[in-house]
C-alpha cells in the first residue's frame, strides 16, 4: 500500500469509477493517509458545488425564430421572396395609380397628395366647418357647440371642438356682423377646449374688394380654410360640415 | 427511460421530453452561460434526436446519445460563428467578471462564484467536468459523447477539478477559513 495515489485515481474513486476491489484499496489507505483523505474531501466539495450551482439554472429564454436557421426554412423564405417580387412586378400594369397621384407626379410642386388611410379617428377632436352665413346655420353651430361641450363634460370625456369658418360664414366671426358676439364670447371664456377660427383666405378677398374684416377677440386666422381642414383630418379629427 | 418507454404511451412522452429537454438545457447552459443561446442547442439537440431516433440502436443509450447530439450542436453553433465569434457576447463574460452589481447583490453567492469559475474554465474541462457531474455520466460514457479517448477524459476533469479547487476554496476568503478549521 505504499504506491501513490493519483489525482486522477481520487477523482475516479468519488466519480463511482471504481469496482469494490479498487474501492478497498483507497479505504484502506484513507485510514493512514491524513492527506489523502484531505484531499478527497475537497474534491467531493467541489463536486457537490458543481452540481450546486446549476441545480436551478436560470429560466431559458425563448425565441421563436431560433439562431440556427436550417437551409430549408432559407429557401423557403427566398422563394416566397421571389413570388412576391414577381407578382409585384409582373402585376405592375394592372394598378394603374389613380387619378390624383398622376397629377401630382406630373406637377410635384403643386399638388400634394393626401391620403387618410394611416389616419386613426379620434372621436374626441371635432371641427365644425361653416360656410353659410344662413341665420339658422348660425344657431345650429353654436347650440351643437353647447351640447357637445356640456354632454361631454357631464360624462367626463375629453373633448376638442373646434370651428371653422369660410366664405359667407366668416360672418360669424365679424365683429359687427355677427349675431352671437356675447355667446361666442361666453363659449370661448367658459370652455378652452373650445375655439374659433378664420379662413385667412377668405379675409383676403374681401380686403381686396374693399371691405375692412375686423375679427372676434376670441378667432384666430388660418391661412385657409381648406388647408386648416385637411390638417386636421391627418390628425384624426372628425370632420363636421354645418 | 429508454427508447420503448419512450414511444410507447402518449401520456408519458411529453413529460418525457419536457424532462430531456430541461436537462439539455442545463448542460448547455453550464457550457455556454447564455440562456438564450442555451435554449436554442437544447432545442436543436432535441429536433435533430427526434428527426433520427431510427439511427439509435441501443435505446438503453438514448440519454447519452443525446448529449452527443448536443455536444455537436455546441460544436457546430461554434463553427457557424467562427468568423464573428465573440465571447463578449455570451453571459460567460458576466459570470467571468464577478465584480458586477448585479453578482455582488445576488441572492445566492455560491452559485454565482461557481458559475464564474467554471466560465474560467477550458471548454474541454468544462464539458467533461459538467457531464459526470450534473448528468452523472460514466467516464466511457463521456468519452463516447464527446469523442475523445477515455484518458482524455480523466485528465481534464483532473486539471478542471484543480482549477475548481483553486478559485473556489484557495481563493475565497470565507471557504479557506472553514478549511483551516477543518484542518484543525
Amino acid at each position: 500500500m505504499n504506491k501513490e495515489i493519483s489525482q486522477e485515481q481520487l477523482n475516479a474513486f468519488i466519480d463511482g469509477e471504481f469496482d469494490v476491489a479498487e474501492k478497498e484499496e483507497v479505504f484502506a489507505r484513507l485510514q493512514h493517509d491524513q492527506a489523502v483523505s484531505h484531499q478527497l474531501c475537497e474534491l467531493r466539495a467541489i463536486k457537490e458545488m458543481l452540481s450546486h450551482g446549476y441545480a436551478e439554472p436560470p429560466e431559458p429564454i425563448k425565441r421563436r425564430a431560433g439562431r440556427v436557421v436550417s437551409w430549408g426554412q432559407m429557401l423557403a423564405a427566398s422563394v416566397l421572396l421571389m413570388t412576391g417580387l414577381a407578382s409585384g412586378w409582373l402585376g405592375r400594369d394592372w394598378v394603374k395609380p389613380t387619378l390624383p397621384l398622376v397629377l401630382a407626379q406630373a406637377n410635384p410642386d403643386h399638388f400634394m397628395p393626401v391620403s387618410l388611410a394611416a389616419v386613426s379617428p379620434d372621436a374626441n377632436k371635432i371641427i365644425l366647418h361653416l360656410d353659410s352665413a344662413e341665420p339658422h346655420k348660425l344657431k345650429t353651430l353654436l347650440d351643437d357647440v353647447d351640447y357637445l361641450v356640456q354632454k361631454r363634460r357631464a360624462s367626463n370625456q375629453p373633448i376638442r371642438v373646434e370651428v371653422i369658418a369660410n366664405s359667407y360664414g366668416l360672418d360669424l366671426l365679424r365683429k359687427n356682423m355677427t349675431p352671437y358676439a356675447a355667446r361666442i364670447d361666453a363659449l370661448a371664456r367658459q370652455h378652452t377646449n373650445v375655439s374659433f377660427v378664420a379662413c385667412g383666405q377668405t379675409i383676403r378677398r374681401l380686403g381686396k374688394e374693399g371691405v375692412k374684416v375686423e375679427l372676434l377677440p376670441e378667432a384666430k386666422v388660418a391661412q385657409t380654410a381648406v388647408g386648416h381642414i385637411v390638417d386636421r383630418l391627418q390628425h384624426g379629427w372628425t370632420y363636421i360640415k354645418v | 427511460m429508454s427508447l420503448l418507454s419512450l414511444i410507447s404511451g402518449e401520456t408519458g412522452l411529453r413529460s418525457q421530453l419536457k424532462e430531456r429537454r430541461a436537462r439539455l438545457y442545463r448542460v448547455a447552459y453550464s457550457w455556454c452561460h447564455d440562456r438564450t443561446l442555451a435554449d436554442d442547442l437544447a432545442q436543436e439537440a432535441l429536433a435533430r434526436g427526434l428527426a433520427r431516433i431510427h439511427q439509435l440502436r441501443d435505446p438503453a443509450q438514448l440519454n447519452s446519445w443525446l448529449f452527443k447530439i448536443l455536444h455537436n450542436c455546441w460544436r457546430d453553433c461554434f463553427r457557424c460563428q467562427k468568423g464573428f465569434q465573440d465571447l463578449d457576447e455570451l453571459e460567460d463574460h458576466h459570470y467571468a467578471h464577478d465584480e458586477t452589481p448585479e453578482n455582488l447583490h445576488s441572492r445566492s453567492q455560491t452559485v454565482n462564484r461557481v458559475r464564474a469559475a467554471v466560465a474560467l474554465l477550458p471548454m474541454g474541462q468544462r464539458q467533461v467536468l459538467t457531464l459526470v457531474d450534473l448528468e452523472e455520466f460514466s467516464y466511457n460514457q463521456v468519452a463516447d459523447i464527446l469523442d475523445i479517448p477515455v484518458g482524455t477524459v480523466m485528465s481534464r476533469l483532473c486539471r478542471g477539478r484543480q482549477a475548481l479547487k483553486v478559485q473556489l476554496i484557495e481563493l475565497a476568503p470565507m471557504a479557506k477559513s472553514a478549511v483551516l478549521r477543518s484542518v484543525k
